[in-house]
């Protein structure tokens, strides 16, 4: 058992919100499109 | 007898084998012996764990031993979430309401000149019929509200919203001139997408003098941009874009070099390789920050695109697998750079053990992501929510804190119980509008919208695993993209 990035950069906690990889609509977006991120990561 | 359970999941790339260890959070290259092994070994170990005997493990084989040795190590440990939430107490997130909220997003109008097919806009028959403009007073009072809510915030940011927001270039200039003599010593940054097709030399020297940034919303070369981008007499609106873009560039190269930004949608009909060589080879393009989505899954309005079926999706996610690989791990190209871009949430995990509280999903702490004001005054999280989940109203009271502290506790209270036996609890990014209908918990297709969540998961833990595979340094500084 190897993990493959065991320290990798880290940038958040179980109690952190995970809210920077939410892509919004107004910054980048409109309309009714789903981002890429959610595309991959979102029900 | 422990309490909680082991929580892992397994998949596999074309040349390894993987488990993701929940307790850990950590992504464990393992050999296919063990991976095919590991169930069944761990099922009768525990099984008599539970049972409380205190017999001996008896390790038969090397492939046990190995196992056993990763148990060691801390691997595969038992987890055992009791709590969802932000912060330690509520009085933590009030003040962070009352004092930090970063961002304010205006709807200046619901009005708009486009008619894009995949628009949800272009179908609401009550907004297209009688289009709203928000009022002066509305918009005065939604800036002291963000204001007033923001003084912690050294840089605040305002972004303005539509419909087509330059249909209100007026309410948007007066705000801007507004906010920067009202609030002499706040930095503020101001953002707004349009379609482009009302960028005149007026507005666009405006824009320049005030360091506005544009994101503009370009679906590629013509034939795939005027497919589905028509204005209100059903014409493509790509020369149009290409031209305001020429002309934001000839009032000023710099601005246009480090303020205009791209953003494009992605139908099922979309060719992508020439999509990503168009903003690879475009000199209008090529350099700036591209933002990919792809349009709904489900929505209720397909006929001019259909909807995008599993092979689409498989398409699109191999695409972008493949334009990161070819760059070793580092892609060029927007596509390449959006699909690294959706592994982040994978790379930026946290590695400490799990304990006992995680947060609710993706969910963002209300609020402290931004403010969406709409035309009438009405408060929400941000713009992808539904118009009947709102917070408040700037014109009545401001932010209802009672109806931002509601919605994280039907959230979270209802979500526990499922999520802490889930695999995916640490990396699932659904939030609020997935399942929040009215301020109330709505997850009637909450079996299958988590089904799916997991899948996604399980393919993003994939596709990081085969490019770190390519790369190992892959991920290390892809912040600045």
């Amino acid at each position: 058992m190897v993990p493959i990035d065991p320290n990798g950069i880290e940038r958040m906690a179980d109690d952190v919100p995970r809210q920077e990889s939410c892509i919004c609509w107004c910054g980048g977006g409109e309309g009714m499109t789903e981002s890429l991120v959610g595309f991959i990561a979102k029900p | 007898v422990n309490a909680g359970r082991r929580i892992y999941a397994k998949f596999a790339t074309a040349a390894c084998y993987y488990i993701y260890d929940t307790s850990t959070n950590q992504i464990l290259r393992v050999s296919k012996e063990l991976w095919e092994a590991i169930d069944s070994y761990l099922a009768k170990r525990d099984e008599r764990n539970d049972v409380g005997t205190t017999q001996p493990v008896v390790v038969r084989t090397p492939i046990e031993q190995e196992i056993e040795d990763g148990l060691a190590q801390g691997f595969l440990g038992w987890c055992d979430v009791r709590s969802m939430g932000f912060y330690d107490d509520e009085s933590q997130l009030r003040e962070a309401i009352a004092r930090k909220l970063p961002q304010l997003t205006l709807e200046l109008t619901q009005a708009c000149n486009a008619r894009c097919h995949y628009c949800p806009y272009t179908y609401d028959s009550a907004r297209r019929s009688t289009p709203r403009c928000m009022s002066w007073s509305t918009l005065r009072n939604a800036v002291a509200t963000f204001m007033s809510h923001s003084v912690d915030q050294r840089r605040r940011s305002i972004s303005f919203w539509g419909g087509e927001p330059l249909l209100a270039f007026r309410l948007m200039r007066r705000a801007i001139l507004y906010v920067a003599a009202t609030y002499p010593g706040a930095s503020v940054t101001y953002q707004f997408t349009t379609n482009g097709t009302l960028l005149n030399e007026d507005a666009i020297a405006f824009f320049v003098n005030h360091d506005c940034v544009i994101v503009v919303s370009l679906d590629g070369p013509a034939p795939i941009h005027d497919r589905h981008r028509l204005d209100y007499r059903q014409n493509g609106t790509f020369e149009r874009v290409i031209a305001a873009l020429r002309r934001i560039r000839r009032n000023s190269e710099e601005y246009y070099r480090t303020r205009v930004r791209f953003a494009c949608v992605i139908t099922p009909q979309t060719d992508l390789p020439s999509l990503s060589a168009f903003f690879r080879d475009e000199e209008l393009c090529r350099g700036h920050p591209v933002t990919m989505n792809v349009v709904g899954a489900t929505p209720a309005f397909t006929g001019q695109y259909g909807a995008f079926t599993a092979d689409d999706k498989q398409r699109l996610r191999m695409q972008m697998l493949k334009e990161i690989l070819a760059d070793n791990g580092r892609p060029s190209t927007p596509l390449g750079i959006a699909g690294v871009k959706a592994l982040l949430p994978i790379a930026m995990r946290s590695r400490c053990v799990l304990g006992s509280a995680v947060s609710p999903n993706g969910c963002c702490v209300p609020l402290l992501k931004k403010m969406h004001v709409s035309v009438s005054g009405d408060i929400y999280l941000c713009e992808r929510m539904d118009y009947d989940n709102r917070v408040g109203n700037v014109n009545e009271g401001g932010i209802d804190l009672g109806a931002v502290m509601n919605l994280v506790r039907e959230y979270c209270d209802h979500s526990i119980e499922d999520c802490r036996s889930c695999w995916a609890v640490r990396l699932c990014h659904a939030c609020y509008r997935d399942f929040i209908c009215g301020n109330r918990w709505s997850g009637d297709d909450r079996v299958k919208a988590c089904a799916n969540s997991r899948r996604r998961t399980l393919e993003a833990l994939t596709d990081y695993a085969a490019v770190i595979e390519v790369n190992p340094q892959a991920f290390d500084d892809v912040f600045g993209m």
